[in-house]
């Protein structure tokens, strides 16, 4: 662009804004396991928040380190477990069994806290472990984690059996049922991976910013992670998303905020242009351009004329 | 029932099964048995209770009483996934298969094979396995391995249910069944499927094959269990019976007439159609249809499940488009591309997915009569006027016998049949002059089967017309004056209807023989 921009001409702008990426990413490789399933998980915002407060607050309260990452995480597990269970066996649509986490989280943790941020805890360990200090140069704890979580994330995707009866629901939930995938648990295994991936990605934030705001912290998370598994060519109407991609869209959020920010554009607008490359990935995405296989890399589909496998709905 | 057919070393055991739905018992005291190896046929009527017993079997229904033992083992059936594991393979109707995933993905799916972890199996795929496996399977049954490793959206119907029937072979499957698998296929392709099935039986793999077409049965199956309003009616080598008996055990009954008296009364009909269609076109669903529909008359369509009847009545008012083809309405062409546009022209379809496609559960039935219609019970074309809404719908309730007659009701707390007549009451406010009827009687009793055909008559001896489109041919050939019968997306021929002439049962019963032959012999 002819604009001299330090975030790309320095190793220390793309640090800087990996190292914002990594908590988007985190979540952003759960919303694309549940986008394939066919689902979607809006409380992870929330559910982020509620993880960074927990961590902070049972440190100040003196439980050590490792107990409270468990207890956090197991959180997670539970919030994915309500969602997963809500949607399955109550028949709560996914959109709205999350939407209601979402806010019952928040309110839950602006209660609790009677809305003071928890501050205080951070020790120079947490430090490491959130990411505000670095273990080498150019690189964090989280950096090296969210690594491991998106390359579990594609192996699982990919090799595994879990992975394939999620691209199966995710395709065609009744099929996958009647071919005898047990389509309820694999949905629930689903949410929960979103919601530990979402306490884990709170723990870290809460090492990473020191400070925990009950009414702000990670909010709106749950869209940036969405908008990053679309534009990593996950599709709304599931069967198919690329945890890679996922974590190229979710970098690719951070980098466009950030340079905006860098040439001085007023933010607002940074969030139209956010919106506007949404809505082109999904329209590339509906032309058939960017086609998420589940290799995890993305294809040009074939030519052939495709023969569409039509089953009419289930009479009793 | 024999006693041969219970002794114990029957692959499937099906004792005294009975499944009830609301307003129907599906079946009633079904007894039989799959030997091991063999290709049995079950065949019946729609509405023989066929699907039913194959969803049984397949662990998606459980049977209200009775048993099936597996072996000699009385088993409990619990979810598709557990007949699954007891090696029941289903080949469901509609084709059952994830479009993005390839043949093997497909086959291995439910039953993935997994790499081994020290001395148990972990939970990663054996890719390379299932790949080697599927190989051997196409090599020896498909002869070539084009299409291994496409998506199956791709690789056209008899593929896919090649790759459907190959599920049933890759695994210790000791019963396969197949629900109408040869609807979609060609003739050279339905005989690559036989090879298929022949395949199967030499490994000593018992086959459950469900069709409607007999002149299969004879080229296939080793025996042909027939099945009639949910009963066991008999077990028949069908190559000793012949076509003939077979469709006399299918479909000879006595069965009282739901048909009212006004149907009895003897038609003239002006000469000029009220509707015309001429060399209707869908491609693959619908090809060539010509026919014609005059005021006062009832045109039956009749065909099976899936044959294209029901597409019909869909291009009909729009809902699917048509590739080429003519409809005259009175005489002068007209052009139909969405339902509006059929409403505009009087005709109106009373869709077959009664739930999905016609009520609006969570409104009134005063709401649900108006719907097509809101310019008469509107003021200034936008302000609905409650009161003049409620006025009309408690006319058409109250002659029509809607019940309860209360139209602040939520039309889903109605029973079907009340709401079927609510769905005609909406057309006949529209001022539809022709009423297609899609499975008019699918799923409610016999008492509001007699009140929805009475509406049928009351509208065509008024001046109407109507296409009613079933595949219940006992009701089809008594209601219309001319039956078309339809059997695979083309017209195989025209039958003259039971409605305005005095017929004795065995008449019915007659025509009815006429129509399946029509249809067996076309397909």
């Amino acid at each position: 662009m002819g604009v001299a921009s330090p975030g790309f001409t320095s190793l220390n702008g793309w640090y800087f804004m990996v190292n914002e990426s990594v908590f988007i990413i985190l979540i952003a490789v759960g919303m694309t396991v549940v986008l394939i399933v066919g689902g979607i998980d809006l409380s992870v915002g929330s559910g982020m928040a509620v993880a960074a407060a927990l961590s902070g607050q049972l440190l100040l309260d003196g439980v050590p380190m490792a107990l409270v990452f468990v207890i956090v995480l197991l959180v997670g597990v539970a919030v994915g477990l309500v969602n997963g269970l809500l949607i399955t066996y109550v028949g709560i649509p996914d959109f709205i069994a999350t939407l209601a986490m979402l806010t019952a989280l928040r309110g839950v943790l602006l209660i609790w806290t009677q809305g003071n941020p928890v501050l205080g805890y951070v020790t120079h360990a947490y430090g490491v472990i959130g990411g505000s200090t670095k273990i080498a140069p150019y690189l964090t704890v989280p950096m090296l984690l969210t690594l491991a979580v998106a390359i579990a994330g594609s192996v699982l995707l990919r090799y595994t059996v879990l992975g394939r009866h999620i691209h199966a629901v995710g395709g065609d939930g009744d099929a996958a049922v009647l071919m005898g995938v047990r389509a309820k648990r694999v949905k629930i295994a689903c949410y929960v991976i979103s919601g530990v991936l979402a306490a884990l990605s709170g723990i870290l934030l809460a090492g990473y910013l020191s400070q925990v705001s009950p009414g702000t912290t990670a909010s709106g998370y749950e869209l940036m992670a969405v908008a990053a598994a679309v534009l990593g060519g996950a599709s709304l109407s599931g069967g198919r998303g690329s945890v890679f991609g996922a974590c190229l869209g979710a970098i690719a959020l951070t980098v466009i905020t950030n340079l905006l920010s860098w040439w001085n554009v007023n933010p607002n607008w940074s969030d139209v242009l956010v919106g506007v490359l949404i809505l082109l990935a999904a329209l590339l995405q509906r032309a058939g351009v960017i086609v998420a296989t589940r290799g995890g890399q993305t294809k040009r589909p074939r030519l052939a004329d495709p023969q569409p496998v039509t089953r009419a709905p289930q009479s009793v | 029932m024999t006693l041969a057919e219970t002794h114990e070393e029957a692959v499937v055991q099906v004792s005294h099964i009975s499944k009830r739905f609301p307003g129907v018992l599906a079946l009633d005291d079904v007894t039989f048995a799959i030997e091991h190896g063999e290709v049995l046929a079950l065949v019946g009527e729609n509405g023989a209770g066929k699907s039913t017993l194959v969803k049984i079997l397949s662990g998606i229904y459980r049977p209200d009483s009775g048993v099936v033992s597996l072996n000699g083992v009385e088993t409990h059936l619990a979810s598709a996934h557990d007949a699954q594991m007891r090696g029941i393979t289903t080949i469901f109707q509609e084709t059952t298969l994830i479009p993005d995933f390839d043949a093997m993905e497909n086959i291995f799916l439910g039953r993935e094979l997994r790499m081994k972890l020290g001395r148990t199996r972990g939970p990663f795929l054996a890719e390379r396995e299932m790949r080697d496996a599927v190989r051997i399977l196409y090599r020896d049954f498909v002869s070539d391995e084009a299409d291994l490793d496409r998506p199956v959206r791709e690789i056209g119907a008899l593929r896919q249910k090649v790759v459907e029937v190959l599920r049933g072979l890759a695994f210790e499957s000791s019963v396969v069944i197949m629900d109408e698998p040869t609807a979609p296929l060609s003739d050279r392709e339905r005989n690559a499927l036989f090879v298929s099935i022949r395949a199967l039986k030499a490994r000593g793999v018992a086959v459950l094959l469900v069709t409607h077409r007999l002149e299969e049965l004879l080229e296939i199956a080793d025996r042909a269990v027939v099945l009639r309003d949910g009963r066991y009616i008999a077990s028949v080598d069908p190559r000793e019976a012949g076509i003939p008996r077979l469709v006399h055990l299918m479909v000879g009954r006595d069965v009282d007439s739901v048909v009212p008296s006004a149907a009895m009364t003897e038609q003239t009909y002006p000469e000029e159609a009220v509707l015309a269609v001429n060399n209707l076109q869908r491609r693959g669903v619908l090809r060539d249809i010509t026919f014609n529909l005059k005021g006062g008359e009832i045109l039956g369509v009749a065909g099976m499940a899936g044959s294209g009847n029901s597409e019909l009545a869909r291009a009909l008012v729009g809902m699917d488009r048509i590739d080429s083809g003519e409809i005259l309405r009175d005489g002068r062409p007209v052009r139909i591309r969405s339902p509006k546009d059929a409403i505009r022209h009087g005709i109106a379809l009373v869709p077959e997915e009664r739930k999905t496609q016609g009520i609006f559960g969570g409104l009134s039935v005063a709401k649900n009569i108006s719907a097509a219609a809101l310019r008469y019970v509107t003021r200034g074309r936008c302000v609905i006027d409650e009161r003049r809404e409620r006025a009309i719908a408690e006319d058409y309730v109250s002659r029509l016998h809607i019940r309860p007659p209360d139209v602040t009701r939520e039309m889903r707390h109605l029973s079907g049949g009340n709401q079927q007549k609510a769905l005609i009451a909406r057309y006949l406010l529209a001022g539809s002059q022709i009423l297609v009827v899609s499975e008019p009687t699918q799923g409610i009793d016999v008492g509001a089967k007699s009140d929805v055909y009475g509406l049928i008559f009351d509208h065509v001896n008024s001046g109407g017309a109507a296409i009613v489109v079933s595949s219940e041919l006992n009701d089809l050939t008594r209601v219309s004056d001319r039956i078309l019968v339809i059997p695979d997306g083309g017209v195989a021929g025209e039958v003259r209807g039971g409605r305005g002439r005095q017929l004795s049962h065995g008449d019915y019963g007659v025509l009815e023989e006429a129509v399946l032959r029509l249809a067996v012999a076309a397909a």
